[in-house]
């Protein structure tokens, strides 16, 4: 019996080996955005600034002079700095805690790291969609470079990792809470037809999406909160912003419950992460943004505009206190 | 739980540690209560349904052993129309009830139709196969009843074999829980690399092969010609290697804890006819409908008309046995039909044999593997796709382009036949050239693999080209593991 388990144990180290050398000379086939965010890393001079984001930094108006992302703005006020713009839709803190992990981990260091705080990142809309939670880019990020790494792909399919960490199911029966009131499950407001608009659609679309009741606990505040201590660790300064969210429309539908519930929302957001958060929340008038049947956080030129020069004015201001 | 799951494999080390750790007398013990736990990671509830099946087929057993007469055949029929009859609501009676919809609307009938929203439970065709077999055979007086109830339960229930066979013969299987089972080297690594391989046929070739198959047959009216046909022989080899696969890995994980599984699976692509095909595929299946439908009815000691009915009744309900729907019920009388033709038609063969014409016996051994295995596709057809329409699309437009397609690959113009075969539909092939290449490479591995197998030429192989080979076999599963589950195909019979 012992010389199968010495036979075994010998068989399983050239495995391992073997698988080593093998995803030395044929790497793992990456997620785009892993080769783009590697490209960026290994680029000469590598990036001042690393801006993380969601479609916020990039979607713009048709009429729109000036179609240029947030990134790509800020560039007007830090010319002599390379930035690179790390975004892509539905991106949330617990994807760029993998990502700021990643980068620290293997010692790259940008002046600045940029994230955008969407508020409705924290709802159940964003938070438990199953599509949003983007676990292979994570996972990737998470092992690349350890020892699990060259068996990644195959922990993935023998169900180690879950590609799936949360089923549609799961998703469908979510609570979702205007306040502290139980106003329904995702199920109900999912299947809504929103195609014809009315008032009520409207209502309920608001409140799907902006009237949770957010907790210090909520595991996107906790990852910014350990990117925040990570950067600092690493003596890399970060800039957090809340986006900007439409708050007229929210006044005009939900009356003054909007802007107290998302009030008491970005208050939580700033116990948690601290009064240096800059809070652009309701920074931009309903005219700037570009939504079209429903409120979001998608910003039209002017919009774009005034995020940029917010996000500049902050940097500015951390230059100067250093 | 799934065979290709890491829950599996520890599952499956924890219970071949603890069961050569314990004493003998408590193993059985150990392997119900590992088959339990294994079952219930599916649908925890449905254990009840197996717990009655078992029940009363235990039951049955005792009382047609210890009664005489026309009692004996009462309870046969009880354990026979209870295991039926739960086969019946859960797999067919939906099935049911639809025709009777469509028949009742034919007629300007009023029938109110009420249908059963409950999920098949896993394995349910499987495992009353194996349970009508007992009480049979013990009916038969061909084998005792077993007195113990946790021991017959376990031949129900072990779980290499649970959820998709074989299905055993309770001669094969019973005594085997009462022999005491030692750790023997050879036999836990011959059976170690019989899991790998069967690993290997299931995650390398059957999931990569189910990218393109799934791709085509979702929508298969987006495709003409080579596409439809890449399809269909892609398909007769993920099933091949997914439901032979997982045997293996049955057949591989029973054999690592002591016990021997029968075969289920004997290189049924060199078939020489459909009759042999059906010697070599699903041979639990196969030699259950023989024995418990085909040779009862009278099999081939009757009148030329009754063996034909016979052999149609035997094939028509296999059909049935795979599934609820017309496309199953046309295969398997397909198969049939199959068969019967081969019946007619051999005395003609056997005559022209006699003539000794040169070379006619290698012709006549390639054209049948080859006719036959266009056959067998012929009939998977029907098998996976999703309705009759959408099969008779399949078989009626896989012609076109053919023609033009062989004259490219004489001439050598592989581009324009790459532009043809991959650019049709909206999804393509659902893969890319290569990693089709890569996936037509294994599956030529696995040919050759089966026919040094055959030939006995890999068990006299050196230790160090096994090691070799079943590394190779372990790299391959590592890194072209398919990122996305991709359900075993016998699961949902």
């Amino acid at each position: 019996m012992k010389y199968f388990f010495y036979k075994l144990a010998v068989f399983l180290s050239f495995i391992y080996v073997l698988q080593t050398l093998i995803t030395y000379i044929f790497p793992l086939a990456l997620p785009e955005e892993i080769k783009r965010f590697e490209g960026y890393l290994t680029m000469r001079p590598s990036p001042d600034i690393i801006y993380f984001g969601d479609s916020v930094i990039r979607d713009h108006n048709e009429k729109d002079m000036d179609k240029r992302g947030i990134s790509d703005m800020l560039k007007d006020y830090y010319p002599e700095y390379t930035i690179a713009s790390m975004d892509h839709m539905a991106y949330h803190a617990n994807v760029y805690e993998e990502y700021v992990n990643y980068l620290t981990r293997n010692g790259y260091k940008p002046k600045f790291i940029v994230i955008p705080i969407n508020l409705r990142s924290f709802s159940p809309e964003w938070d438990k969609r199953p599509i949003y939670q983007f676990e292979k880019e994570k996972l990737f990020l998470k092992y690349e470079g350890t020892g699990v790494y060259p068996l990644l792909n195959f922990l993935i399919s023998f169900k180690v990792f879950n590609l799936e960490s949360i089923s549609e199911n799961e998703f469908m029966n979510t609570p979702v809470y205007s306040g502290s009131k139980k106003i329904g499950i995702v199920k109900d407001f999912e299947n809504s037809s929103y195609e014809k608009y009315n008032d009520q659609k409207m209502i309920n679309k608001i409140n799907y999406l902006y009237m949770y009741n957010l907790s210090k606990n909520h595991r996107k505040l906790v990852a910014l909160k350990h990117i925040k201590d990570r950067l600092k660790r690493s003596g890399i300064d970060l800039v957090l912003y809340i986006t900007p969210i439409d708050i007229e429309t929210g006044d005009k539908f939900l009356k003054g419950d909007f802007r107290k519930q998302t009030t008491k929302n970005i208050q939580v957001i700033k116990d948690v992460l601290g009064d240096d958060v800059v809070d652009l929340s309701y920074e931009i008038a309903a005219s700037d943004f570009n939504w079209k049947m429903y409120p979001n956080e998608h910003l039209k030129e002017k919009g774009r505009k005034r995020v940029a020069e917010k996000v500049a004015e902050r940097i500015k201001n951390l230059l100067l206190s250093n | 739980m799934l065979f290709n799951s890491f829950p599996f494999l520890v599952f499956f080390v924890i219970v071949s540690t603890l069961f050569f750790s314990i004493p003998h007398k408590f193993r059985w013990l150990l392997l119900l209560l590992a088959s339990c736990y294994f079952y219930m990671a599916f649908i925890p509830v449905y254990i009840l349904i197996l717990f009655f099946l078992i029940v009363i087929d235990f039951f049955a057993a005792q009382f047609i052993e210890k009664s005489k007469g026309k009692k004996r055949k009462l309870f046969l029929l009880i354990s026979i129309l209870s295991t039926v009859g739960i086969l019946f609501v859960f797999k067919y009676f939906n099935f049911f009830a639809d025709n009777l919809t469509a028949l009742a609307h034919f007629l300007d009938w009023n029938y109110p139709i009420t249908y059963l929203n409950i999920l098949l439970p896993l394995g349910l065709s499987f495992h009353t196969f194996q349970s009508l077999s007992y009480v049979v055979e013990v009916y038969r007086k061909k084998y005792k009843a077993e007195k113990n109830f946790g021991i017959y339960a376990l031949y129900v229930m072990f779980f290499p074999q649970l959820v998709a066979g074989p299905i055993e013969r309770p001669q094969q299987m019973l005594p085997q829980f009462y022999k005491k089972m030692h750790f023997d080297s050879a036999r836990v690594t011959d059976g170690l690399k019989i899991m790998v391989l069967g690993f290997f046929k299931k995650i390398v070739i059957a999931d990569r092969l189910a990218v393109t198959v799934n791709t085509i047959y979702a929508s298969p009216q987006e495709y003409v010609g080579i596409p439809l046909i890449l399809a269909t022989i892609a398909f007769a080899f993920q099933i091949y290697c997914d439901f032979s696969g997982y045997t293996d890995i049955a057949i591989g994980s029973a054999k690592v804890l002591g016990f021997n599984l029968v075969q289920n699976f004997n290189y049924p692509y060199i078939s020489q006819s459909v009759r042999e095909f059906w010697r070599r595929w699903h041979i639990s299946l196969s030699t259950w409908f023989r024995d418990y439908v085909y040779i009862p009815l009278g099999g081939n000691k009757v009148s030329t008309i009754k063996h034909y009915r016979n052999l149609m009744i035997s094939f028509l309900l296999s059909g049935v046995w795979h599934g609820a729907s017309w496309n199953f019920v046309i295969w398997g009388v397909l198969n049939g039909v199959y068969i019967i033709v081969q019946e007619m038609v051999s005395p003609i063969f056997t005559k022209i044999s006699s003539l000794n014409i040169p070379l006619y016996k290698y012709l006549y051994k390639t054209g049948s593997i080859l006719v036959t295995f266009m056959l067998i596709c012929i009939g998977w057809i029907f098998f996976r796709a999703k309705d009759l329409n959408e099969a008779l699309y399949i078989l009626t437009h896989m012609h076109i382009g053919v023609v033009q397609w062989l004259k490219d690959v004489l001439r050598l113009r592989f581009f324009l036949i790459q532009d043809y075969t991959f650019k049709q539909g909206e999804n393509g092939l659902g893969v890319t050239g290569d990693v089709l290449l890569i996936t037509i490479f294994m599956v030529g591995v696995l040919l050759v693999y089966e026919l040094l197998e055959r030939k006995e030429v890999i068990k006299k192989l050196p230790s160090a080209a096994k090691w070799v080979l079943y590394i190779f076999f372990v790299l391959a599963i590592i890194n072209l593991s398919v990122v996305h589950e991709v359900p075993f195909i016998y699961f949902q019979f």
